[in-house]
């Protein structure tokens, strides 16, 4: 794995992002109905780019950073328009008995919580934010974060903690209380697991 | 993103919340070694305000599995173009009826470029394709009810894939184990991928497990056809036969072994479902490759003819623990070499004398 991923290693996509904000969300528009809308896609479409370019080499940043929000922004519009062209009485049992469980507002609820987490990573700064995209977005473990990165793996496991820390004061701050597991769903310890284990349910 | 490079400063140790993350992220770690758990054990039982960070900060860092949506697709063939992404909208469930551990694919075109998926081609614009992810971690079971009613029991250590659209609903197990109950359909086809082998449902609820070189099914009632197919269900696909309720069949390209297995034996076989794990006289290398299964601990036995021994009881898998308490009465020891590695030798056997540990199989793990 070659220089995207090295401490101290400037990251490119970051430094496009910067330097084109205001180009990307001129560019944004074009696709994007709902002018609040464009902030946030360019944001995720940041966020998506940065995290590939962490398991990834990529040859132009710009031109790639632009294509992945033109994607961000096309899914949006297809997503917007099948939410808002889909009559009322099309929700039928028969049409969505295949999607009885997705209701529009989950929809929306959904991606206003991704940009919301989306929001507290980008305020990390950029290595803890690399690594913590690393872990989350693309499950690589501490272990192979710490190889691609060339640093030790209590260093990786230091910027993850000290990535979820922040975004546990920002997600805090913006009003979020972490989602309560169902207790309906079957779970069952094992022996020698701690009774709270952070291990994913 | 601030500006502060790659200055990092790190979380004042002495707080309670900058310990607890930094907890959360170490355990994820299958090789945190036994001194360090014994040092979380001692942490989290300092006071009720750690384990209160503990608890939420778990929970948050598991919220933050919706980043998986920003995977992007970076082409797969070299390139790194993305493609236009489908222009139907992929429903999204949001957080709030998300059943833990369950990931939600949104857009995912990482994932169309990597799942040769049949539906995704045919579906035509209008229809929505509705993807869901599930995982369980080792020791942990989940029942899960898919968007068309049926009902699926994930075992242990599971991942599967599901791909439901109006015309046909498909599942990919990708790894483990799964019971299927399902809500039969003749028009939307229900079928299983695990691998290249297919079950396709005719009524039916089967259970499915994914091994190393074979595919496991039992058919608890009705009846499944199998096959083996290179690519998705349907394409070109190699039909090996149809079994009926009462049969457990390990295949691959053929059928590699079948038999028709008594009610009691089905039921011990399923008994996971319950919770349990039942036996009757399986040999003890079996029942301990169950019981890593759930618990992601090794066991090694030192001595080979230990192997064959015959186990028969009825485990609770939350209480496998209660498993070393029978291994003493069968007149084994056990020996924690660290936490995910066990040592099982024979009481009065050399190879105990020479490890000189008094084992005390209730209290291996408090």
């Amino acid at each position: 794995m070659s220089a995207p991923g090295v401490p101290g290693a400037v990251s490119r996509i970051l430094e496009v992002y910067k330097g084109n904000k205001t180009a990307l969300k001129q560019y944004l528009r074009r696709f994007v109905a709902r002018a609040e809308d464009v902030e946030d896609i360019a944001q995720e479409a940041f966020l998506r780019a940065f995290a590939a370019e962490s398991i990834g080499e990529i040859q132009s940043p710009k031109a790639f950073l632009f294509r992945v929000a033109r994607n961000v922004a096309l899914n949006e519009r297809a997503r917007q328009s099948h939410v808002s062209t889909v009559p009322l009485e099309d929700f039928g049992e028969t049409n969505v008995l295949y999607d009885s469980q997705v209701t529009v507002e989950d929809q929306v609820e959904g991606r206003e919580s991704l940009h919301l987490f989306a929001r507290a990573v980008a305020e990390l700064p950029p290595q803890c934010a690399r690594v913590f995209l690393m872990r989350k977005v693309y499950g690589l473990t501490c272990k192979e974060i710490a190889l691609r990165l060339e640093i030790s793996e209590s260093t990786v496991e230091k910027h993850v903690a000290l990535g979820l820390l922040r975004c546990s004061n920002y997600m805090r701050a913006n009003g979020y209380v972490p989602n309560p597991r169902p207790s309906k769903s079957k779970r069952t310890e094992v022996n020698g697991k701690p009774t709270v284990s952070p291990r994913k349910y | 993103m601030s500006d502060s490079k790659n200055i990092v400063n790190f979380p004042d140790p002495g707080t309670i919340e900058a310990e607890a993350a930094l907890w959360v992220v170490r355990l994820e770690n299958d090789k945190l070694s036994a001194d360090s758990y014994a040092e979380f054990q001692a942490w989290q039982r300092r006071s009720p305000t750690h384990r209160e960070a503990l608890s939420r900060l778990t929970t948050l860092w598991s919220d933050f599995d919706i980043l998986q949506d920003l995977a992007s697709p970076l082409s797969e063939n070299g390139g790194e173009g993305v493609k236009t992404p489908p222009a139907r909208a992929i429903p999204w469930r949001g957080l709030g009826s998300v059943a833990a551990g369950a990931v939600v694919m949104l857009g995912a075109a990482f994932w169309y470029s990597n799942s040769h998926h049949p539906a995704s081609k045919s579906a035509g614009t209008l229809a929505s394709i509705v993807r869901q992810h599930y995982e369980t971690a080792v020791g942990v079971q989940k029942t899960v009810t898919l968007p068309d009613g049926s009902k699926v029991l994930i075992n242990t250590d599971t991942s599967l894939d599901v791909a439901f659209s109006t015309t046909r609903r498909d599942v990919y197990l990708r790894r483990g184990e799964a019971f299927f109950d399902v809500m039969h359909n003749a028009k939307r086809p229900f079928a299983v991928m695990a691998d290249k082998r297919l079950i396709r449902d005719v009524g039916t609820a089967f259970d499915v497990r994914l091994m190393d070189h074979v595919v496991e099914v039992a058919i608890a009632k009705g009846s499944v056809e199998l096959a083996h197919s290179n690519s998705a269900p349907g394409s070109s696909e190699k039909r090996l036969g149809v079994f009926t309720a009462g049969y457990s069949v390990a295949f691959d390209q053929k059928i590699e072994r079948s038999e028709q297995i008594s009610e009691e034996d089905m039921s011990r076989k399923l008994s996971w479902r319950e919770g349990a794990l039942d036996y009757n006289g399986e040999p003890l290398s079996k029942v301990l490759a169950d019981f890593s299964r759930y618990t992601g601990i090794e066991f090694e036995l030192r001595d080979e003819s230990l192997k064959g021994f015959p186990v028969g009881g009825h485990f609770e898998i939350g209480k496998l623990d209660k498993v070393f308490v029978a291994l003493t009465n069968f007149g084994l020891r056990a020996k924690w070499v660290d936490a995910k590695h066990v040592l099982l030798y024979s009481a009065n056997g050399a190879t105990a004398a020479k490890a000189g540990v008094k084992a005390d199989a209730s209290g291996v793990r408090q």
